[in-house]
């Protein structure tokens, strides 16, 4: 992939349902490649299902495949412990545990045929997007979310940040939270945490590196 | 606070009153069981029985639970059995997610009280606690309810329900969340008694910890390093590029070639775990091929399980194949022995096939899963299954005797014989119905035996049928047949199945039995593991190891840990010589509660535990003598294969006059009346139980 591929994807607009959601016809307009399928731990049929979910960070490509989801929520203890010092699921920077139940933070009507322990066993974290135009950012009234200079995460510099929760508010998946203990915002600043202790690799982070390296293949 | 939230919650269904009071007082008790047990003592008399108004239900999870420990979400509930001999202390442990909820809502316990006048549903999101109307949940199976909770409270509530079985006061009626998690001991026949359909939990804050980087760390040692797979079993079942042994007989079966069969998008293959691999963990368990045979690998949607818990041994299948011809839910999970329990033995002699020809018997067995757990009819260990098949063999023979000739042929015999597998589904709908007198057979061995006595005799209470650790009532549970003396020791503990996991995952652990030997004498002394079936005869080191079994699962029954699990007594590495690491609980405490908590001071906190249970039994059978009124076991242990001799090599059978020494030996373990088996007054004190040996004493049951 060359770098303007790579920028391509970067820079795409992406609607609610159509975030970098990998495809059939591959991800963000790139082709995928049977290394490409290795690499991201999935079959091309789970892509075509839209079982396989991918985020852009400026680093790296965040990778959901909600067939390897187990509902442990081992990503939200670890995110917290990580980043707050605590363990508090509802803090977490990606959200799982609304939706382990039922596959989804709604009951279905028909729960049986659904996702989740109740249902027939689909179910996933919904991450941050690392958006290209963060909503949580333009939000914010102070001014307190941006890319960080090294790995390009929009972080919350806690100095500024008034704990107002219009980042929470401005977010279509409400994935920033305010700390109710420090009165400050949490959102996700790719730490890894979560894929890293993830016991099924249903999330995993690929550096850009690799993604490159594999579509060329 | 660190750990522990400090608070519990008391929801008066009488008065309809809630209120929050400090837990600290029960510090001592760590959390979860020990909890939950002291609070039984000190708020329900003895004598109390399970269904009266004065009987309570105590939920409770210890400080470790919520902090991100691998398999640290199993709730502890304590009540008064309803199903054994005495209707003793009892507890019951449920994995899920109720544990982290209840203390993310800032709970270490919720007391449960009273009675409702009428139907309700307890409903908790962090300090505002309701006391709803659950009329038109009363009747509903347990899944169903879940969603109606569910869409009034939230689709991420934990809701902990019962099913019509609770709600007709089955003696073996058990609670379930999230589909297949349950907790027995007849917990559901309690709640069904209050008027309590369910428990709807949802919490937003936070455990707070000493020590996060300590945890994260630990976190990170238990799984590159100790932890293996389903009960610790340490070696897998299919030789790995990795493993130096294998062992077709482990929970480790996921290997290369081996898949989730019916995953989203195509079959997810196990593939290989390598020890320090945490991104592969959760595949190391394919439970759906260990409990229901390749058979199941087809329909295996994935692996799920209890919350932080990275070994994932709940089978989620999907069948829509058995949707379609029996109109039975086509996707459930559950685990171990509930898998497919109700397909054994010969409450169907014969099976229709579903899908494919020879089928029938896991499609039956599925079926009946299902369906007894949306009833909330708890199989006690196979237990109920046991009690059905004794009535209904040789003809039905006993069957016919008990039940009036109307509803004997209510029952439909007829798909019994074409081996229609909704029959087992219209059997248990209609034991779980509270209709009749087939409903007795679930009030567990010791009742039904004293409802037929004359019928019955003393046979079916002390039969190899039956499988019972003694006539109590409790299922023999990793009993002799597992290290000998040691696992049936582990059994006479409790007032139903012996529930110890930690000897039976170092038998089982797939390491050879001399490299196994080496490592717990290292430990115990000489002689403490036999070799299977070549028993030796009962002595001290034995004892000891029988001793750390009980006090090990009591520990993880009150930090909270599953001691299906834990503890980490072997570890799949081979540079570590397959050695695990005994003291990690004792570090967990450490970092999360920031108090210097050593493997001492946990097994001393944990004996305490133990000798309140035992005070709390001695009141509750009303003599001293537990060695003939309460630790009497099955008459089968001692009279199976009956061409051997106990001691010789390919039995398990054991010898009555070396089981009396090895009570014996146990009691003077634990500083017990090595004559009774009672807890002694220095004993009591000893571990701060003086008001408890005061209390005895004015009954006139302490020993000596």
């Amino acid at each position: 992939m060359s770098d303007e591929k790579k920028l391509g994807i970067l820079e795409k607009e992406y609607s609610r349902r159509q975030f970098l959601k990998l495809s059939g016809k591959g991800l963000a307009g790139i082709p995928i490649t049977a290394a490409m399928l290795t690499l991201f731990g999935c079959t091309q049929q789970q892509v075509e299902d839209g079982k396989v979910e991918a985020i852009a960070t400026p680093t790296s490509l965040l990778v959901v495949n909600r067939a390897k989801c187990t509902g442990c929520q081992r990503c939200e203890t670890n995110c917290t412990l990580t980043n707050d010092g605590k363990a508090q699921p509802w803090l977490s920077r990606l959200h799982v545990r609304d939706s382990v139940v039922f596959g989804a933070t709604e009951v279905p009507a028909d729960y049986m045929h659904g996702g989740g322990f109740l249902g027939e066993w689909d179910m996933g974290p919904e991450t941050c997007k690392q958006c290209a135009d963060p909503k949580c950012m333009s939000a914010c009234p102070a001014s307190a979310i941006a890319p960080d200079p090294n790995t390009g995460a929009r972080v919350v510099d806690t100095e500024k940040c008034i704990g107002c929760g219009a980042c929470e508010a401005a977010c279509p998946w409400h994935m920033p939270k305010v700390d109710p203990d420090t009165k400050k915002s949490t959102k996700c600043i790719t730490c890894g945490a979560c894929a890293a202790g993830c016991p099924t690799g249903a999330l995993s982070v690929i550096p850009w590196e690799d993604v490159v390296a594999a579509a060329n293949a | 606070m660190n750990g522990w939230t400090g608070k519990m919650l008391r929801v008066n269904l009488t008065t309809g009153s809630t209120s929050v009071e400090s837990s600290e007082k029960y510090f001592d008790y760590i959390g979860g069981k020990g909890m939950a047990n002291r609070i039984l003592y000190d708020e329900v008399p003895a004598g109390t029985k399970p269904l009266d108004e004065a009987s309570k239900v105590i939920f409770a999870a210890g400080p470790n639970c919520g902090g991100s420990a691998p398999c640290s979400s199993r709730t502890t509930m304590s009540f008064l059995s309803t199903f054994t001999k005495y209707n003793a202390i009892c507890d019951a442990h449920m994995g899920g997610d109720t544990a982290i909820m209840m203390k993310y809502a800032g709970y270490d316990a919720i007391i449960i009280e009273g009675k409702s006048a009428k139907p309700v549903y307890i409903a908790i999101k962090d300090d505002n606690v309701e006391i709803k109307d659950a009329a038109s949940l009363w009747g509903k199976m347990t899944m169903d309810t879940v969603a109606e909770i569910c869409k009034v409270e939230g689709a991420g509530t934990n809701v902990v329900t019962i099913g019509p079985a609770g709600e007709n006061l089955i003696p073996l009626a058990n609670v379930l969340n999230n589909g297949g998690h349950s907790g027995g001991g007849g917990i559901g026949a309690i709640f069904g008694s209050k008027n309590l359909k369910a428990l709807a939990i949802y919490g937003t804050k936070a455990v707070y910890v000493a020590d996060s980087a300590k945890i994260l760390e630990l976190n990170k040692y238990v799984l590159e390093d100790l932890m293996g797979s389903n009960n610790n079993h340490v070696v897998p079942t299919v030789a790995q590029s990795w493993s130096e042994y294998e062992n077709a007989s482990t929970r480790w079966t996921g290997h290369p070639g081996l898949t989730w069969g019916a995953a989203e998008g195509g079959p997810i293959d196990t593939g290989e775990s390598p020890p320090g691999e945490i991104t592969k963990f959760g595949y190391r368990c394919q439970k759906a091929v260990f409990d229901w045979g390749d058979i199941a690998e087809k329909y295996t949607v994935k692996m799920t399980g209890c919350a932080t818990c990275p070994v994932r041994c709940y089978a989620s299948l999907r069948v829509p194949e058995l949707e379609a011809k029996t109109g039975v839910k086509a996707a459930h999970a559950n685990t171990c022995l509930a898998n497919g329990v109700y397909a054994r033995n010969n409450l169907l002699p014969t099976f229709q096939d579903v899908a494919e020809p020879g089928d029938g018997k896991f499609m039956a067995g599925y079926l009946a899963t299902t369906v007894a757990d949306d009833l909330g009819l708890w199989d006690n260990y196979g237990e109920l299954n046991a009690t059905l098949n004794y009535f209904v063999k040789d003809d039905c023979a006993l069957l016919k005797q008990i039940l009036p000739p109307a509803e004997f042929d209510s029952i439909p015999w007829d798909k019994r014989e074409a081996g229609d597998i909704t029959f087992l589904k219209d059997l248990l709908e209609a034991v779980a119905s509270g209709k009749g007198e087939l409903s007795h057979l679930a009030d567990g061995a010791y009742f039904v035996s004293e409802r037929y006595k004359s019928l019955l005799g003393d046979e079916f209470l002390h039969s190899s049928a039956m499988g019972l650790w003694g006539p109590l009532g409790g299922k023999r549970h990793h009993g002799n047949e597992c290290a000998a003396q040691v696992g049936l020791l582990t059994n006479i503990i409790y007032n139903r199945d012996g529930m110890c996991h930690t000897i039976v995952n170092i038998t089982g652990s797939g390491l050879p039995y001399d490299l196994q030997k080496s490592i717990i004498e290292e430990i115990f002394g000489a002689g403490a593991l036999d070799k299977p079936k070549a028993y030796t005869p009962m002595n001290e080191s034995k004892a000891k190891f029988a001793k750390f079994g009980v006090i090990r699962q009591v520990i993880h029954d009150s930090m909270t840990l599953c001691n299906w699990v834990w503890p980490m007594t072997f570890s799949p590495r081979k540079d570590r010589g397959y050695k695990g690491d005994l003291s990690v609980e004792a570090q967990y405490m450490a970092a999360v509660t920031g108090q210097p908590w050593t493997e001492e001071s946990l097994n001393e906190a944990a004996e305490r535990v133990i000798q309140l249970q035992r005070a709390m039994t001695v009141e509750a059978v009303g003599s001293t003598d537990m060695r003939n009124l309460h630790d009497v076991v099955s008459n089968f242990i001692f009279d199976m294969d009956p061409d051997k001799k106990a001691f010789e090599e390919g039995t398990v059978k054991l010898d009555r006059d070396d089981w009396q020494t090895a009570l014996t030996m146990f009691y003077k373990e634990f500083g017990w009346d090595e004559t009774t088996g009672a807890p002694t007054r220095a004993t009591l004190e000893k571990f701060g139980l003086k008001d408890v040996a005061d209390a005895l004493d004015a009954k006139g049951l302490l020993p000596g």
